[in-house]
């Protein structure tokens, strides 16, 4: 038996008020100072008063996560492409991709910080390191996974390498492309905020990883959470725009076009 | 190099053809078979016997390993359809993107295909499911929209790999019949691959039945039958004896013992 629809939409903004509405009970009645666990009336209220000084560095995080993503779709693509095309290419190029997708970018973020002057062009690389892998590795499967006998209708009636991938490997291949889209969304936040971590709160542009170190610094743990939730909320708004973008270009005809 | 081309470009003809594959398995072995222009034949046999890669070497899709393939697919390519036995449509793409495709791929366009797409969709019945996506049919449906796919170029050639394997009886026998009522007025040369006698009897003029590992020609029948293939023909005696010594031949070839 299914739930009724009203109740399937609303759950999960249920569930969150619910935990909301505890955690701001818990913090009041059991008189938790404001330095070890703020309520989320307290997060919402330093949110507020303090969005003049984090915007710019909300921006900059926004910035170099979408810096990263595009380089990774852009990447991600053009490699799958060629992998798809020269198999030989694949076994040259896959275990470096591979190589770079296991090491943790927080290990390889200080030496990336040593070779690469500007900060910002050593955070795009550490967030485009995590980003690219699975675009690439979608978008191959994606390219692999073209209907063989479509391939051959395509071979039969004469079509050119160009209407082969206009007609047949793009829309073949844009599902798990899209796949790769929002899973590399999600990463190229993760790998911005912490390849910023590790670089510390250094020079005159600076994101909210550099925020949340500052206001750690100076136990103020109500703007800690203020910056953890502008990234939440950012975290969450990517996600609902890549969901619907694949919506948008393949909700009809494939099912994880469908929103969740 | 251009194969040496036999007296009608419609006609095709397979001499002494072997095809084994990497790893060396033997699919065909000195396989020989001619087809009249305008004629449809069947290819009967049991799984495994080779009659798709056939069918793919007919096509071009193959090369063989050794014997000659004539076949307009190389002498005329473009005035060739292939029909697998999954519909095999773009699932992204509507019923009339999916049957303009071929024309598409030559570039013509859209305005321009619909004057041949239109007809031809309204022939397979699918006159008001232009603008539905694959997902939207019933497997019949699909079929349809694939064999307007491939008679939407007016080809020369139909090669068909068990098209109506997947469908229900009843849908079947209707698409077969449709396929009669467009492949004789035109006279398309036409070869047809499947396992069921009854289809192979009812639907060609003439069945050549394979055997197995390696594939060969075992045996070939002219069918008797009235012009007008219909539910009367379907019902006569005519045809069950015609069907029953095919079957006979088939099992032969199966290396079965009929008692």
């Amino acid at each position: 038996m299914n739930a009724p629809r009203w109740l399937r939409r609303g759950v999960g903004v249920l569930s969150l008020a619910g935990l909301l509405l505890a955690w701001e009970a818990l913090v009041r009645l059991a008189h938790i100072p404001h330095y070890t666990l703020p309520a989320p009336s307290l997060v919402a209220q330093t949110l507020f008063a303090q969005f003049g000084s984090l915007a710019p560095s909300w921006w900059f995080t926004l910035k170099i996560t979408l810096g990263a993503l595009s380089l990774a779709c852009l990447g991600g693509v053009a490699l799958a492409a060629a992998f798809a095309l020269f198999p030989l290419l694949e076994r040259a190029l896959l275990p470096w991709a591979v190589v770079l997708q296991v090491t943790p970018v927080v290990a390889i973020a200080p030496l990336i910080l040593i070779y690469v002057e500007s900060t910002t062009a050593a955070l795009l690389l550490c967030a485009w390191i995590v980003a690219f892998f699975p675009v690439l590795s979608n978008t191959l499967a994606g390219l692999r996974g073209t209907d063989p006998h479509l391939r051959e209708l395509f071979r039969l009636y004469g079509a050119t390498p160009w209407q082969r991938l206009r007609h047949l490997l793009a829309p073949s291949a844009l599902p798990a492309f899209l796949t790769g889209l929002h899973i590399a969304t999600g990463l190229s936040l993760i790998g911005a905020v912490t390849a910023e971590m590790v670089a510390g709160a250094a020079g005159r542009e600076t994101g909210l990883a550099s925020r949340i170190l500052e206001a750690s610094f100076r136990t103020e743990t109500p703007k800690m959470f203020a910056a953890l939730a502008l990234l939440v909320l950012t975290g969450v708004l990517l996600h609902w725009l890549t969901q619907a973008l694949s919506h948008a270009l393949i909700g009809r005809w494939h099912a994880s076009g469908h929103p969740h | 190099m251009p194969a040496p081309t036999p007296s009608d470009p419609a006609a095709l003809a397979l001499e002494q053809v072997g095809k084994s594959f990497p790893g060396g398995a033997t699919a065909l072995d000195a396989v020989s078979l001619r087809v009249a222009p305008g004629e449809f034949v069947a290819l009967l046999g049991p799984s495994g016997c080779g009659k798709s890669t056939v069918l793919r070497l007919v096509a071009g899709l193959e090369a063989p390993s050794t014997g000659q393939v004539h076949t307009p697919a190389h002498t005329h390519p473009g005035q060739t359809a292939f029909v697998f036995q999954d519909p095999t449509l773009m699932p992204w793409a509507s019923v009339f993107d999916n049957v303009w495709l071929p024309l598409r791929l030559r570039g013509v366009p859209r305005h321009e295909a619909a004057q041949r797409v239109t007809p031809v969709l309204a022939r397979v019945g699918l006159a008001a499911f232009a603008q539905a996506l694959p997902a939207a049919l019933s497997g019949g449906m699909r079929m349809r929209a694939s064999m307007a796919r491939a008679l939407v170029t007016a080809p020369r050639l139909l090669l068909m790999d068990e098209p109506f394997a997947a469908l229900d009886e009843i849908t079947r026998q209707q698409l077969g019949a449709d396929l009669l009522a467009w492949q004789r007025p035109a006279a398309i040369t036409t070869l047809f691959v499947t396992h069921s006698v009854s289809e192979a009897v009812f639907l060609s003029e003439r069945v050549l039945v394979m055997s197995a590992r390696p594939g060969r020609v075992a045996a070939g029948f002219t069918i008797e039958a009235p012009v007008r293939r219909d539910a009367a023909w379907r019902t006569s005696t005519a045809y069950a004896a015609q069907c029953h010594r095919v079957s006979q031949a088939l099992a032969a070839a199966c290396g079965e013992v009929i008692p």
